[in-house]
């Protein structure tokens, strides 16, 4: 069993540090809200490319077995495909994958779906708010000790205060 | 503004997948041994083989390389593979990027070993902070994701403390004052 808060607030921290859109070109310029759009919607299309032929392996007798011994792999691989057309990172597709694989345990593909797209909702949250938080504290005077690093951690703990009530009435 | 390629950073982003085990019962020392131990056999093996792989070759190598190992613990353990992600993440890029030779210093014998000692370090720096992130302050005291992050903000505020002010703030603290 997947604690999916759990799953959000990794992931969206990674994104939010390590993910195209992490930090800004200059440092006045206003967050580029349809950016983090563009990118989680990018990761909800990789996801759903991804269990979609995979669900299509399955119904097919020769490929099931294969498919299901390597169910990792063989998501892993077309979650690498559609993120190298994309121009994507490792990490990009690596959490592609990673997600894909967790949902699995929903039954039908449709359910597999529906948590996905919850999942990257969740994750747009996070970062919308991740981006709109760092630009607000660049406004205000933060003692040069909690700069870099510590102030990331402590905005992703403000979020994930409020986020994590939100998200426990969903998951 | 970017983030420096430092081990720290590399260690604090590789941390964050192990919350996709939160709740599933499996160690995080084991997990912490699982990166470690693939960390150092990619380390070993894309070492001596870099330039043996085409311009940006090793780049694209190195995520199936994990996949694999990812899908063979497994099968073979029952390891949910989120654990791959964090290797990504720790390794360092510049072994990958090793046709372009100025990315690994050739003269210096350290740098090889000082990423090995990365892994060791990387055991410890998880395990103790996955560990540091189980204790229960007060009776029902559920933890959460926010603190975690907390707990993160608070080992991070620790190593970047500075022990004592450098002598050239202090110099122009002094300035400032006696022109005041």
């Amino acid at each position: 069993m997947i604690a999916w808060i759990w799953v959000i607030a990794g992931a969206g921290f990674l994104f939010a540090v390590r993910g195209r859109h992490a930090f800004l070109p200059r440092e006045s310029v206003s967050p580029e809200l349809s950016g983090v759009w563009r990118e989680m919607l990018d990761l909800f299309l990789t996801v759903a490319l991804s269990l979609t032929i995979f669900n299509a392996l399955l119904l097919w007798d020769r490929t099931a077995a294969a498919v299901r011994g390597a169910d990792f792999l063989v998501l892993w691989c077309f979650a690498f495909l559609a993120g190298r057309y994309q121009k994507k990172d490792g990490v990009f597709h690596l959490t592609a994958a990673v997600i894909a694989l967790a949902v699995l345990e929903a039954k039908d593909l449709a359910l597999q779906l529906s948590l996905a797209g919850a999942v990257v909702g969740g994750l747009f949250l996070f970062l919308t708010a991740f981006a709109g938080l760092r630009y607000a504290v660049r406004f205000s005077k933060i003692p040069e000790t909690v700069r870099g690093w510590p102030l990331l951690c402590l905005l992703a703990f403000c979020i994930m205060t409020i986020l994590g009530g939100i998200l426990s009435y969903i998951f | 503004m970017k983030m420096p390629d430092s081990v720290f950073s590399r260690m604090l982003l590789a941390w964050l997948p192990f919350m996709a085990y939160a709740g599933s019962g499996v160690s995080a020392w084991r997990l912490a041994a699982a990166v470690a131990g693939l960390y150092w056999l990619s380390l070993l093996f894309f070492w001596p083989l870099r330039r043996f792989f085409p311009e940006a070759g090793a780049r694209q190598v190195f995520p199936f390389w994990l996949a694999l190992w990812g899908q063979l613990l497994w099968g073979a353990a029952g390891l949910a593979p989120f654990w791959v992600l964090s290797v990504y993440l720790l390794f360092p890029s510049g072994v990958l990027n090793a046709r372009k030779t100025t990315a690994i210093p050739k003269k210096q014998p350290g740098y090889f070993f000082g990423h090995l000692i990365a892994g060791a370090g990387f055991f410890v720096f998880a395990g103790a902070l996955s560990s540091a992130c189980a204790l229960d302050p007060a009776r029902g005291f559920v933890v959460t994701p926010a603190w975690i992050f907390l707990m993160m903000f608070v080992a991070v505020y620790l190593w970047n403390r500075p022990s004592v002010r450098s002598p050239r703030k202090d110099f122009g603290a002094a300035k400032k004052e006696a022109s005041s």
